[in-house]
């Protein structure tokens, strides 16, 4: 392996960012990877689920699997580690950022992240923290620690994940699965799924979602401001993954020679993200009932561009059908 | 003849982008993780020359930039051809409208579009650097992990006009630390 550089996108969270890394790596640009910009929000009792994806990010690139391996035990997850990493495979590692020693959150904040693992060498592992673009070494105990960090505050189970590329069968999509990928996106925003797409639940697709997005933004910001904390924390997270998803449905648009359909799509990215900073920012800051016009003003933006974005692929699809 | 006109944007300050390790580094909110420039690598005093445009920088107990909020800045009527703005985005890469207004009469409309401060290239591709820091100051101290730079970008108003207030989106992610009007640039 050459000299590992860190992946830089703000388009994606520390996880895709890792497989966009290792899919670069292997001569496979991200772009084709990240499509999916549907919108789906259910609600049980004390939690909800809002997601722009509807597939398994590998599904969108044949030949290439994400393979996810579940520990309940971080002695056997790290032989296992030592065993891929042996064998040169990398592997992304679900951590606790409170127990990273280069990170500025260190000690002072938990939260999870991955990062990759390249190799095992004299005992440290030698890692990839692409959010953080840091690139150099972590001791087992450290480690150890930032996994068990994790199982306290993240979650019970750790799932790490590599990437299986097969050369033979890789498949790049071409304009006809282009095609597809678009028509998928606009079912999924106009709430009607097309044959073969799977429902992802009783909740609420497409448009319907950013209008119960609001009300619950309106009830989680009228919480007292230490109950309301983490709820924004998971729902910031939430809303900038919708952000991510529409960049990259951009960026994959242009990489298939569809750059004239992204304007509408990279203005309801900016204000999704927009949103999403607006959310984080009150949550750091405080003054929850100021930010809210400000927040539901940007949400109505984000709206309309949905509502241009279907029109406009809409428009493509009918002249490109004729 | 080409002149620019530096804005005194002292008055609308409301975000402190700008600090000195072992000092006030923790109260540094360019973004809201708390990071921040070195103030030994700004040239507040002498103001900076980027490509031959002057810029001024403010500092005040408030801070030094404007996180935008929806300001409506005011000045003295002025003759704009290009608005150069040194700024950046935090989390994420932003673009937002901008509005130029002639007493009270909407004059032009562009796009300000900023770079994260953390990428290593323009994502923008109008965007060029305009300084590069050693380090980054956090809330725990500085942090040489990544240099983060500050971005210089000029919005062609494709004309000549009289401009005396300036109008911008609310969007706190995107923040300016100075702007110079520029006219006569095509004489």
């Amino acid at each position: 392996m050459g000299e590992v550089t860190a992946y830089v996108d703000s388009n994606k969270n520390c996880f895709h960012l890792v497989l966009a890394a290792i899919l670069e790596r292997n001569g496979i640009h991200p772009d084709y990877a990240w499509n999916q910009a549907g919108l789906y929000y259910e609600e049980s009792e004390n939690h909800w689920k809002m997601t722009p994806y509807f597939e398994s990010v590998d599904n969108c690139l044949r030949g290439v699997k994400v393979i996810s391996e579940k520990f309940s035990c971080n002695d056997r997850l790290l032989d296992r580690l030592d065993d891929l990493l042996t064998r040169g495979q990398n592997v992304v590692v679900p951590v606790d950022i409170y127990e990273l020693p280069y990170s500025m959150y260190y000690r002072e904040q938990h939260n999870p992240h991955s990062i990759e693992m390249l190799r095992l060498e004299d005992g440290s592992y030698h890692i990839c923290d692409h959010f953080f673009q840091f690139i150099g070494t972590l001791s087992r105990s450290d480690l150890k620690k930032t996994l068990d960090a994790y199982n306290s505050h993240c979650l019970p189970d750790i799932t790490f994940s590599y990437l299986q590329i097969s050369e033979n069968e890789l498949k790049l999509p071409d304009i006809e699965d282009a095609t597809t990928i678009i028509k998928k996106n606009c079912a999924i925003m106009e709430g009607v799924l097309l044959d073969g797409m799977e429902s992802l639940g009783s909740g609420i697709y497409g448009f319907g979602v950013i209008v119960r997005l609001i009300k619950k933004l309106d009830e989680m910001l009228s919480l007292e401001e230490s109950a309301a904390k983490d709820l924004m924390e998971e729902m910031y997270c939430d809303i900038k993954e919708v952000a991510y998803s529409r960049d990259n449905y951009s960026a994959f648009l242009k990489r298939m020679g569809l750059g004239q359909l992204t304007s509408p799509v990279e203005e309801a990215a900016q204000c999704w993200r927009a949103a999403s900073n607006m959310l984080l920012r009150a949550k750091v800051a405080g003054n929850h009932e100021g930010m809210k016009p400000r927040i539901f003003k940007r949400l109505e933006r984000v709206q309309e561009q949905e509502r241009l974005v279907v029109e406009q692929m809409e428009n493509f699809l009918s002249v490109k059908g004729k | 003849m080409r002149q620019c006109t530096p804005l005194d944007i002292t008055p609308y300050i409301n975000n402190r982008g700008i600090t000195q390790a072992n000092i006030d580094h923790h109260l540094g909110f360019i973004s809201v993780g708390g990071c921040s420039f070195p103030l030994e690598e700004v040239p507040i005093e002498t103001g900076l020359i980027c490509e031959e445009i002057p810029f001024l920088f403010s500092r005040t107990d408030e801070g030094d930039n404007i996180e935008l909020e929806g300001q409506t800045l005011s000045f003295a009527q002025v003759l704009a051809g290009q608005v150069h703005i040194l700024g950046v985005s935090t989390n994420g890469n932003f673009f937002d409208r901008v509005q130029f207004f002639r007493e009270g009469k909407l004059v032009r409309v562009s796009r300000l579009a900023l770079t994260n401060f953390i990428e290593r290239e323009p994502f923008f591709p109008q965007n060029r650097v305009a300084l590069q820091f050693t380090h980054v100051n956090t809330r725990v101290g500085p942090k040489d992990t990544f240099k983060p730079i500050l971005w210089h970008t000029s919005l062609d108003l494709e004309g000549e006009f009289s401009i005396d207030t300036i109008c911008f989106e609310d969007n706190p992610s995107m923040h300016i630390f100075a702007i110079t009007i520029e006219s006569g640039g095509n004489d």
